[in-house]
Parts: structure tokens; C-alpha cells; sequence
């Protein structure tokens, strides 16, 4: 949760962010716990709010710096509820499924829970059918057909499908709109 | 051959047309039978231009993420959590202002995981023995009994009491443009009238209590969120409470409406506690709620004797002093904060 490493990024401005920080942190902390409910996850998302504010470099253009705060940790918070989503779905999934060529370690699960939720943010918006089509062909390793058969669609549709998800995932990925 | 370190966010901005034809040479590739002269095709197509090159590996990039997950597991994630109804793909679509609505989900979401935390940072509390009177801005009055905590959180559309513990009795102002609410864990108890009592129970079974003195109450379910894939597959119950009526409610179920005695239940909030032939055993446990001191008994042993009258809530020596005058039970302090409860 906390990853030292953030502690050093290049562009932080200590400056800007000192102000900020001694003037909203407490603020911050009581906002997130009031919705989260837990103290350990409330400390988390408000360092990680300020992580990733400071990384913005300049804070002068910040008008009404409690309002940023609460748009910032509120993405975060909803990672963060996603990938516990994700988290609970895997390993009762792990625990049902017939193969256990290997058991994961929990470092394992923790890597492939980021990397879920890396996917299913660049997934998020697209209809049923489409990731659907899209996942059953990256990990069901279904063909066209069978997964045309599965929708109710045509084999053509499919590609197209399988097409849009990988547009759609790229253009979250690397073309971020503003936020 | 083809390299799949490139970092994720990169400035580049690659024409979508570009990008059109490398995701249709990449599925070319991974996921249909490709011929000699394709695998040529493609290595020109590759070479040609670096933006070619650049979004073919970005599309590698995303494509070799799967490779490290069990990818059953990995499908019943992701169709968790990308299923229609969820909460993060409506913000997907909406933006801001269904932030607002997820923050509202969110913040009952954890009202179902950590009712401590919310008791701890209420803003109006009572400790144990202790009771209060509050006149809110409509001019409601809330009383509070023994170690209630709750939130009060007016707006223009509605007056909203949070109650997180304990119990509360309510004198309602009338205001037709602001329904007010009484919110638990369990569910909402919605004022049309003007005087209810809302007990918070904690026992094995956890339970919301109302009890209407006076006009009308509707009292709904709240169902739990604490799966929230399942969102849609919980519906609230509503009931309607008149002067009295009462009921218990937990998230999932809402008992029908019983006849109470209201004045009785809401008694408390005259300092009086009414007791109609409990046992006795009962009766302390509710003593317990407003004394320090704990109150230790043998359940057994007092299980068959039953209690009618009137006991004082401000001195609880005294009311175990009345109780010990009408029964064979003797009271006595065998240490600090322990009142001992016995047979004579």
C-alpha cells in the first residue's frame, strides 16, 4: 500500500506540497475514515493522495485544494474498493478451480489482484458483449467461432468485438482524456 | 524479435488509423491460422514506420498482461467486477456527477463494515448512564438515551439522522419540503408525523427497533452492500407504522407490524423505565445499558422470577435497591464496579 519508493520521486515539489499537507492531512485522514471506516485503509489513501498530487509538480493552479483532494482520493478509493472486488473473486476462483498445477503465492495473488485491476480499469465501459468476447478469446483461448456460438452473434461480429476491446483498452492506456 | 519493455505512458500520440491496422495485424497473429507470406507482410508492415512499431508493441504490451494469472480466475474477476450495475462502470460513464453517488454507496458500504469507527467519530454522543436533549435546526427535538451515537446531517432535500449506537426518541417539526430520516445499518425509519423511538439492538441477532408514539412512521430495509456485485439482487421492504405500532428490522428482513406500548418503550425519555411482568433476568440486562458498574447475576437462578412496575434510569443502585424490596434477591458490591446480583 504504502511504497517507500514514492517517497523519492523526481519532480517532487516539498515546498507546495509541505503547505498542503500540514494544512489538510488531519482533514483528509477523518474524510477518508468517515467513508472507508477503517483507519488503516483512511491513513493509506491520504498518503497516496498526496503521493500522487505531488507529482503534479506545480500547486499554485490548485484553487480549492480540499475539493482536489476528495476528486483524487476518490479515484483512488474506488481502485481501491475494484481491486478488492477483483481480490475476492480470484481467490474464491483459485480456491473452486480444478487445476492445481501450482499454488500461488501470496505475493503471486498480490501481483496478478494490480494487474486485474490495471485491466479492468482499461476494460471499464465497455458493453457485456464486447469484453466478454474479448476475454474469452485472451483467456479461454476460445475461437471465433465457439464464441460466437457462446453470444449469439456472428464470427465476423467477434473480431470486430475482440477488435473495439483492444481499441478501447488502448486508448485508456495510452491516451488518457483529461480528467 | 519484438520487445515487450516499453513503459506505459509514453507522449506519443499514434494516429488511430495506425493503430487500427496494428491491432488487426495483432490478432491476425495470435488468434487466426497465418501463412509464410503473412509473417512477411507483417515484418514490412512493422519495419515501415517506428509509430508502427511503437503501438504493435503497446498492443504486445497489454495483450502478454494475461500471461501471469491463472486466467480462470482472471475471467471471474474481471466479469465481477466489469458485470453492468457496478458501481465503478457507471462512473466510467458518467463522470463527475456520479461520483457523488458512489461516494454515497461507499460511505454506506463501510457503515456495513466498521460500525466502531463511525460510533467513534460521531459528532453527538451520550456515555453510558447518561441522557440527552437536543433541539435540532428544524426545530425537532432528539433525545438521546444511554450510549447512543449518531450524525445529523440536514440538507435542503431532507434532514437525515445518522444513528450509528444506542437509541434516540424523536419529536418531529413538521416540515413538508424535508422528509426526516433515521437512518441504521438495517435500514430507514421516515417520519410522516411527528413522535417515534429508534433503538439500535445489539445482540446475536442485530436489529433496528421502532416504535411510533405518536402519527406515522414508514420503515424500510436497507439492503447489505457488502457484496457489491450483487447490488441488484436485494430489494428493500417497506412498512407503514401508526400510532402504536412497532417493529424490528434487520438489512434483509422487516417484521410485520405488532402492536407496542409505545409510551412504555419511549419511556426512557422521561427517566423512567416500564416493566409489565419481565423476568427478571431481562430486566438487568436493559439496567445494564445505563449503568458503569457491571451488573453480574446468575441467569439461571433468576429466570423465573418476573418484575412488574416502575424503576428510576438516573440512579441504578436505586432501582436494583426497588427490585431487591419486591423480590427474594439480595444486591451487593463485592469490588469496584460490580454490583452482584444473588438469591437471599
Amino acid at each position: 500500500m504504502i511504497n517507500a519508493k514514492a517517497f523519492q520521486p523526481d519532480n517532487l515539489d516539498i515546498s507546495n506540497i509541505g503547505d498542503l499537507y500540514a494544512t489538510n492531512h488531519r482533514w483528509l485522514v477523518g474524510w477518508l475514515y468517515q467513508k472507508l471506516g477503517c483507519s488503516f485503509d483512511a491513513a493509506d489513501l491520504a498518503q497516496d493522495t498526496f503521493i500522487k498530487i505531488a507529482h503534479l509538480g506545480n500547486m499554485s493552479t490548485i484553487k480549492t485544494p480540499r475539493a482536489y483532494l476528495t476528486t483524487t482520493a476518490t479515484r483512488l478509493m474506488i481502485d481501491l474498493v475494484r481491486k478488492r472486488n477483483i481480490e475476492q473473486h480470484y481467490l474464491e476462483a483459485l480456491c473452486l478451480s480444478q487445476a492445481h498445477d501450482f499454488v500461488a503465492s501470496p505475493q503471486q495473488i498480490k501481483e496478478a489482484v494490480e494487474t486485474l485491476n490495471e485491466i479492468a480499469a482499461l476494460l471499464e465501459g465497455l458493453p457485456e458483449k464486447v469484453y466478454r468476447a474479448f476475454l474469452m478469446c485472451r483467456l479461454d483461448g476460445l475461437s471465433y467461432a465457439q464464441i460466437a456460438n457462446e453470444l449469439g452473434v456472428s464470427t465476423s461480429m467477434v473480431k470486430q468485438y475482440i477488435a473495439r476491446a483492444m481499441m478501447h483498452c488502448y486508448q485508456a492506456a495510452y491516451q488518457p482524456s483529461a480528467a | 524479435m519484438h520487445q515487450h519493455t516499453m513503459p506505459i505512458f509514453e507522449k506519443n500520440t499514434i494516429e488511430k488509423s495506425i493503430v487500427e491496422k496494428a491491432i488487426d495485424w495483432h490478432l491476425h497473429l495470435h488468434t487466426e491460422e497465418t501463412t509464410p507470406a503473412d509473417n512477411i507482410a507483417f515484418e514490412a508492415w512493422y519495419q515501415q514506420n517506428p509509430e508502427h512499431l511503437l503501438a504493435y508493441n503497446r498492443l504486445e504490451n497489454m495483450w502478454g498482461k494475461f500471461s501471469d494469472v491463472d486466467h480462470a480466475a482472471a475471467k471471474a474477476g474481471l466479469e465481477a467486477v466489469l458485470k453492468s450495475g457496478n458501481p465503478t462502470k457507471t462512473i466510467a460513464r458518467h463522470g463527475r456527477s456520479v461520483a457523488l453517488g458512489l461516494v454515497f454507496l461507499i460511505s454506506t458500504y463501510s457503515a456495513m463494515q466498521s460500525q466502531p469507527a463511525l460510533v467513534w467519530l460521531a459528532e453527538n454522543k451520550t456515555p453510558i448512564g447518561a441522557q440527552r436533549s437536543i433541539t435540532l435546526d428544524d426545530g425537532s427535538i432528539l433525545m438521546l438515551n444511554t450510549n447512543t451515537a449518531l450524525d445529523v446531517e440536514y440538507s435542503n432535500h431532507q434532514r437525515l439522522i445518522k444513528l450509528y449506537q444506542g437509541e434516540v426518541f424523536i419529536t418531529v417539526a413538521k416540515d413538508k419540503t424535508r422528509p426526516l430520516i433515521i437512518a441504521t445499518q438495517h435500514g430507514t425509519a421516515r417520519a410522516l408525523g411527528t413522535q417515534f423511538n429508534v433503538r439500535l439492538i445489539e445482540d446475536s441477532e442485530n436489529s433496528t427497533q421502532v416504535a411510533v408514539v405518536e402519527s406515522t412512521v414508514e420503515t424500510c430495509t436497507t439492503p447489505s452492500l457488502l457484496s457489491i456485485p450483487l447490488l441488484n439482487s436485494h430489494k428493500k421492504t417497506c412498512i407503514t407504522l401508526q400510532a402504536g405500532q412497532g417493529t424490528r428490522y434487520t438489512s434483509n428482513q422487516m417484521e410485520t407490524a405488532s402492536n407496542i406500548n409505545a409510551e412504555a418503550i419511549a419511556g426512557w425519555s422521561t427517566g423512567t423505565l416500564a416493566i409489565d411482568n419481565q423476568p427478571l433476568p431481562m430486566v438487568l440486562a436493559e439496567l445494564q445499558r445505563y449503568s458503569m458498574a457491571q451488573i453480574t447475576f446468575n441467569e439461571n437462578a433468576l429466570a423465573n422470577m418476573r418484575v412488574s412496575g416502575v424503576l428510576p434510569l438516573s440512579n441504578i443502585k436505586q432501582s436494583l435497591d426497588i427490585l431487591s424490596g419486591k423480590l427474594p434477591i439480595q444486591v451487593s458490591e463485592p469490588q469496584d464496579n460490580v454490583i452482584a446480583i444473588s438469591l437471599r
